[in-house]
């Protein structure tokens, strides 16, 4: 299955990213978002991601030009996605929006064209069952930032095409990435085996064990993990984060995943990390 | 409490030759007695002594009773044990002088942290001369209260578990799940490579004391269990979730 056209259908913190990674990998993409301003600002970070890179001379202005004019840009599913070979949606995270915007690009797209969905979260399977080719949908999980982080899990459900799957991992490669393959599960690989890390660390603190910055420290100093649970929570936003031990306790039902008091009553007091000053550390 | 000069080393294991080096370096008077000659002798100008035995608690309670006896009112008692610690200052009659230091030597980045394991009658100034201690020698010190796995082992052991939970219910090979903790998550190392570093045993026999204390979820998953009975403990048997020649 040869892919050329690619439609990238959010242009958020992921969406453009990924997008910009595709039309540097030599493919055509269609950058799509609801709004022509989401469209616009997604592009604006790519140019600027892009003139970084020809000041730090990883790239001349012929290329970042050629980049650029290989990403057509619209705020209509349709055109973006018609003559799309793959789509890869980095939409909102919201179930009965993915399997909304699915059921159209179903209809959209022809026979042939791949599904992929950019989910954190949500059910593969579930998503895919909307359609009428689950074997042709899977997930495709990048991280952030999508220029630089070189993983992304290639996540197949019981539906998914052998196929589908080798176009997709051969994809990644051809886009200087690393695939893993991962059976749809809940936090497929990176978050679930995250959220236990964090979520056991925030378990401790809980129950007086020890300090946060402790805890950190320990991580940092001991095994070189470049940040601690806590510093990481602040910087993800910890009410983002706390999506994650939520849906892998409700679905697993493991008490790894119980949800972990500190967190919890963070969010509820409104310190959500850096962004909002205030998480486990303060911000000025 | 004057700053701490002269450490008694107890063991000459992996642990207390590293211990010995570190100390050494930083220009502290270090004495790794033999334990079959009188050690006891030693402990007469000694500011800590640092059991470091291999053995069980039982043991090692028994040396910190002898200790005890011969050593003045000021020297502070402190263990490299991973548990026991409480156990251990019960045993002596200087609970506030008793403490754990759990070293962990970074290997790569030639760093060490230091837990600084308190038990309900450690005194504060025991913790400062020990926290002064490890800060002169050029190492990290963090405090944690005695607890099983302290920081380190207790939160690597559930990840591990949850780890092979994932690899023996075939959600994805090993090799995936380490190259995704590595290349999406900036770990240093994937789960299983962290389980053949940390020995398969020591994260089973953590888990073991957390299931009983705390709960189900800590049970160790059967794979790393048949594991340990097969031996395959990591890189120190030369075998664990990956084969070392």
């Amino acid at each position: 299955m040869e892919i050329e056209k690619i439609c990238v259908l959010g242009a958020g913190a992921m969406g453009h990213g990924i997008a910009q990674v595709c039309a540097q990998g030599g493919f055509q993409v269609g950058l799509e978002d609801i709004k022509e301003e989401f469209v616009q600002s997604g592009m604006e970070r790519i140019r600027k991601f892009l003139q970084g890179s020809i000041e730090r001379k990883k790239m001349t202005k012929e290329e970042a030009d050629a980049l650029l004019g290989r990403i057509k840009t619209t705020t209509d599913l349709r055109e973006a996605a018609k003559d799309a070979d793959l789509v890869i949606e980095a939409i909102v995270e919201d179930l009965e929006i993915k399997k909304d915007t699915f059921r159209k690009l179903d209809q959209i797209c022809p026979d042939h064209t791949i599904l992929a969905s950019n989910t954190s979260y949500q059910c593969i399977t579930e998503i895919a069952m909307v359609t009428k080719r689950p074997d042709k949908f899977l997930g495709m999980h990048w991280f952030n930032p999508p220029q630089i982080m070189r993983g992304i899990e290639v996540v197949r459900t019981e539906r998914t095409s052998q196929e589908v799957v080798d176009t997709i991992v051969d994809l990644c490669r051809k886009l200087g990435k690393e695939p893993a393959l991962c059976k749809d599960s809940p936090g497929f690989i990176a978050n679930r085996l995250m959220n236990a890390w964090r979520n056991e660390s925030y378990g401790l603190h809980d129950e007086g064990i020890a300090s946060f910055q402790d805890i950190d420290e320990a991580f940092k100093i001991a095994y070189n993990f470049r940040m601690g649970p806590f510093e990481l929570g602040d910087l993800t936003g910890l009410e983002v984060a706390l999506v994650g031990p939520e849906t892998l306790y409700q679905e697993l039902k493991s008490d790894i995943f119980k949800p972990a008091r500190c967190h919890i009553m963070k969010v509820r007091a409104g310190e959500y990390g850096r962004k909002t000053g205030r998480g486990f550390y303060e911000y000025k | 409490m004057e700053g701490i000069n002269k450490v008694v080393i107890l063991g000459g294991g992996e642990t207390g030759k590293r211990i010995r080096d570190l100390f050494f370096k930083a220009g502290l008077k270090v004495v790794m007695p033999d334990l079959e000659t009188d050690y006891l002798k030693e402990l007469a100008d000694a500011d800590i002594v640092l059991e470091a035995l291999r053995g069980d608690v039982e043991s090692r309670k028994e040396t910190l009773r002898r200790c005890d006896e011969k050593a003045p009112p000021k020297t502070i008692f402190a263990t490299a044990a991973s548990w026991g610690i409480t156990e251990m200052a019960a045993a002596t009659k200087r609970p506030e002088k008793t403490l754990g230091l759990n070293f962990t030597f970074n290997l790569v980045e030639g760093k060490c942290l230091v837990q600084i394991v308190k038990q309900l009658e450690t005194s504060e100034e025991t913790v400062q001369a020990c926290k002064s201690l490890i800060e002169k020698v050029g190492a990290t010190a963090v405090e944690v209260e005695d607890s099983p796995g302290f920081i380190l082992d207790r939160v690597m052991a559930s990840m591990i578990n949850e780890a092979a939970t994932m690899y023996a219910s075939r959600i994805a090979t090993m090799e995936d799940m380490d190259k995704v903790a590595k290349l999406c998550l900036n770990w240093p190392m994937g789960p299983f490579e962290f389980a053949d570093t940390i020995g398969i045993d020591n994260v089973v026999a953590t888990l073991e004391t957390l299931s009983q204390q705390k709960g189900s979820q800590y049970i160790p998953c059967r794979l790393l269990r048949q594991m340990v009975a097969l031996g395959r403990l990591g890189k120190k048997t030369g075998k664990g979730f990956y084969q070392y020649i």
